[in-house]
């Protein structure tokens, strides 16, 4: 890129006084504007100095297209996204409201060619479903309608999965960015609990999640709630066929260290793996203030060879409820909030 | 051939009858038939037609295929006994209009005594009379080879299909078997059981290019079958068919399974739509229905058409590494 072709955009994205002056009037050609501006004016590739700019690009863009552009229609509904999408490691979640019908969340990959394993998800989330005991489903997200989406212009494809919004929910990652000392373990201990559970529901249905980690832990402070989400590295029972390996399909790079052996040596999953990277994320949570007694059952759920860890997490369970009767006697429910500001 | 309509009564009826009087569906076979029953012998057969008519003005061919031989066990005769599901749920649905059906039977040319059985594209009851004049063979070579290449070829060349002549439209093939296929259909055995005879032996490859200009191609591995985990079977199909071959986990759901595979590339439900309609009809094939199209329905779910919402074609590349 040279510099005058920055400049040039700069200066007419200056100019210009609406979206029509930027893109003109001819639908592909827009696209086709606004693709190089974005790759011109890009904070990344501007060294910094483009993000105001990016910014008035990315907002005019969005009125350029206020009408169908947030707007997909499959068979079953017709989805109109609303702000800013929640950027994730594999896709970008933007949040909608059918008519009629609650917030969803549609899931749509940055790379057109992870389509599998948002269909990895969906075939996860159904065998959820349907093999599952239904009074734990609360514990996943509920899958509203899988789709393929195609760009009118380019023609690129992508796998979408549609999934009910989660209200009031916060994730383990920012559970933990609030509470930077770590979170009491007596308010730990109802989320490893449900935890548990969780993965308890899932092995039960022939579902390993592949991917325990505090961004896929979302938890509910006041309800005690918890619901395991991102199933799109999930290992299916079900997927046997097409994928006999029975390996965790991919690893979430920032997190590379949190996974057992067996996954980045590409061996095959059991529901140790799931069990093992359940202590980590709660261990981390309570940083320091784990008392001696949970960090041994911690480490006792984290030997690196799978076999020699539990794998049942409903026995696991109950091994843990007898650990918290020794340490705080019987159970009582004990609220939990998150400070207001983080 | 083709006319006529089906009515899910009659056949109630007729296996009610059968019950009462102990007599299997099988009756041809079970009667110590040893040859091919000359409805079904495809030898000097010109063409199987399947043709529109004053009462089917879009006629849908659907072929059926089966292994008939040892390895598959029961599989036949739990065919047979679901075979009112099939086209009732097609019909009531609406998931096909005009469904013309047509059942044939598999079994090894090199040592069997019918190695290939087809009877007519039907639309009606008149279908049920073929399957009962099936024999089934109950052996099989021991090679984990069937001569499904002869049966490809029959489909492939002696079938006339008016979706397909008339309107371009492509019917359906559906297979249900445990083995390999020989890996050419040899000129000396299509004499010998087909009639005609072309120059050369054809190699599968060229049947399933030729098959599948005319014939959406499936091929179906019932799970409790004899080779059914053999990862050979499993390779060779898939490299022939890709994600058309399916594993079918239940046997009792085969037909509920060809019905939504048709009803997914008909464009006529999704399959979600498709298990609920099954739940509504009392099926409870949904699960292992569920588990056999999964890929199918990814690959086919309905297209939403919009441009890309904003963020995405910026967003960089997943942060995630590929095991």
């Amino acid at each position: 890129m040279s510099g005058s072709e920055l400049e040039d955009a700069l200066a007419r994205l200056d100019r210009a006084r609406g979206p029509a002056d930027l893109f003109g009037g001819d639908e592909a050609e827009a696209v086709r504007r606004y693709r190089r501006l974005a790759r011109l004016v890009h904070p990344d590739a501007g060294g910094g100095r483009t993000e105001e700019a990016f910014a008035r690009l990315t907002s005019l863009w969005r009125a350029y297209n206020r009408g169908d552009e947030t707007l997909i229609t499959t068979r079953r509904h017709a989805y109109r996204l609303e702000g800013d999408p929640i950027g994730g490691d594999l896709v970008l979640l933007y949040a909608a409201r059918p008519e009629p019908g609650r917030g969803v969340l549609l899931k749509m990959p940055r790379d057109p060619a992870d389509g599998d394993l948002l269909e990895r998800e969906a075939v996860a989330l159904r065998q959820l479903q349907k093999d599952g005991d239904a009074r734990f489903l609360p514990y996943v997200p509920r899958l509203v309608e899988s789709f393929r989406h195609r760009d009118g212009a380019t023609g690129t494809r992508r796998q979408v999965n549609v999934v009910a919004a989660l209200d009031g929910f916060h994730s383990l990652a920012a559970v933990g960015r609030a509470f930077p000392d770590g979170v009491d373990p007596r308010d730990a201990a109802w989320m490893w609990r449900r935890l548990l559970a969780g993965l308890g529901f899932a092995h039960r249905a022939g579902v390993l999640h592949g991917a325990v980690l505090p961004d896929h832990v979302m938890i509910h402070p006041e309800e005690h709630g918890l619901v395991l989400v991102d199933w799109c590295y999930s290992v299916p029972g079900c997927f046997a066929h097409a994928d006999p390996s029975g390996r965790v399909p991919a690893m979430v790079d920032r997190y590379a260290d949190w996974y057992p052996p067996e996954v980045p040596g590409r061996q095959a999953a059991s529901p140790a793996t799931d069990i093992f990277m359940a202590a980590r994320c709660m261990t981390e949570l309570m940083g320091d203030k784990v008392p001696k007694a949970m960090r041994s059952f911690a480490r006792g759920c984290m030997p690196p060879a799978p076999n020699r860890r539990p794998a049942d997490a409903w026995r696991l369970l109950a091994e843990f409820d007898e650990l918290l009767e020794r340490l705080y006697g019987p159970r009582r429910f004990r609220p939990f909030h998150m400070p207001a500001t983080r | 051939m083709g006319s006529g309509n089906w009515s899910t009564d009659v056949y109630a009826a007729r296996a009610s009858y059968r019950a009462s009087t102990g007599a299997s569906a099988f009756a041809y076979s079970d009667g110590g038939a040893t040859a091919v029953h000359p409805d079904l012998d495809p030898r000097g057969v010109t063409v199987r037609e399947s043709r529109d008519s004053a009462d089917h003005p879009e006629s849908l061919a659907i072929g059926v295929l089966f292994d008939v031989t040892g390895s598959m066990g029961t599989v036949p005769r739990t065919l047979q006994a679901k075979l009112p599901d099939l086209l009732g749920l097609l019909l009531r649905k609406g998931y096909v209009e005009h469904p013309h059906i047509l059942f044939g039977a598999v079994g090894d040319a090199t040592c069997d005594r019918a190695p290939l059985q087809v009877g007519q594209f039907e639309a009606d009851n008149r279908m049920d009379d073929d399957l009962g004049k099936i024999l089934l063979e109950g052996g099989g070579g021991g090679q984990m080879r069937e001569s499904y290449e002869l049966a490809m070829y029959f489909m492939a060349r002696h079938t006339a299909i008016d979706c397909f002549d008339k309107r371009g439209k492509r019917g359906y093939l559906f297979m249900i078997g445990d083995e390999l296929a020989y890996p050419k259909a040899k000129r000396r055995e299509i004499a010998r059981f087909v009639g005609g005879e072309p120059d050369e032996d054809v190699p599968i490859a060229e049947l399933v290019r030729e098959l599948q200009r005319r014939y959406d191609v499936y091929f179906i591995i019932p799970e409790g079958a004899y080779h059914s985990g053999n990862r050979e079977v499993k390779d060779f199909w898939q490299e022939l068919l890709g994600q058309n071959v399916l594993y079918l986990d239940d046997l009792d759901a085969v037909c509920e399974t060809i019905a939504l595979t048709i009803g997914l590339a008909e464009d006529a439900i999704d399959l979600g739509e498709g298990l609920g309609h099954l739940a509504e009809a009392g099926s409870d094939a949904g699960a292992s229905v569920s588990r056999a199209l999964a890929r199918l329905d990814a690959a086919r779910a309905p297209v939403a058409v919009s441009s890309t919402p904003p963020g995405l074609d910026a967003a960089g590349p997943s942060a995630t590494t590929r095991l």
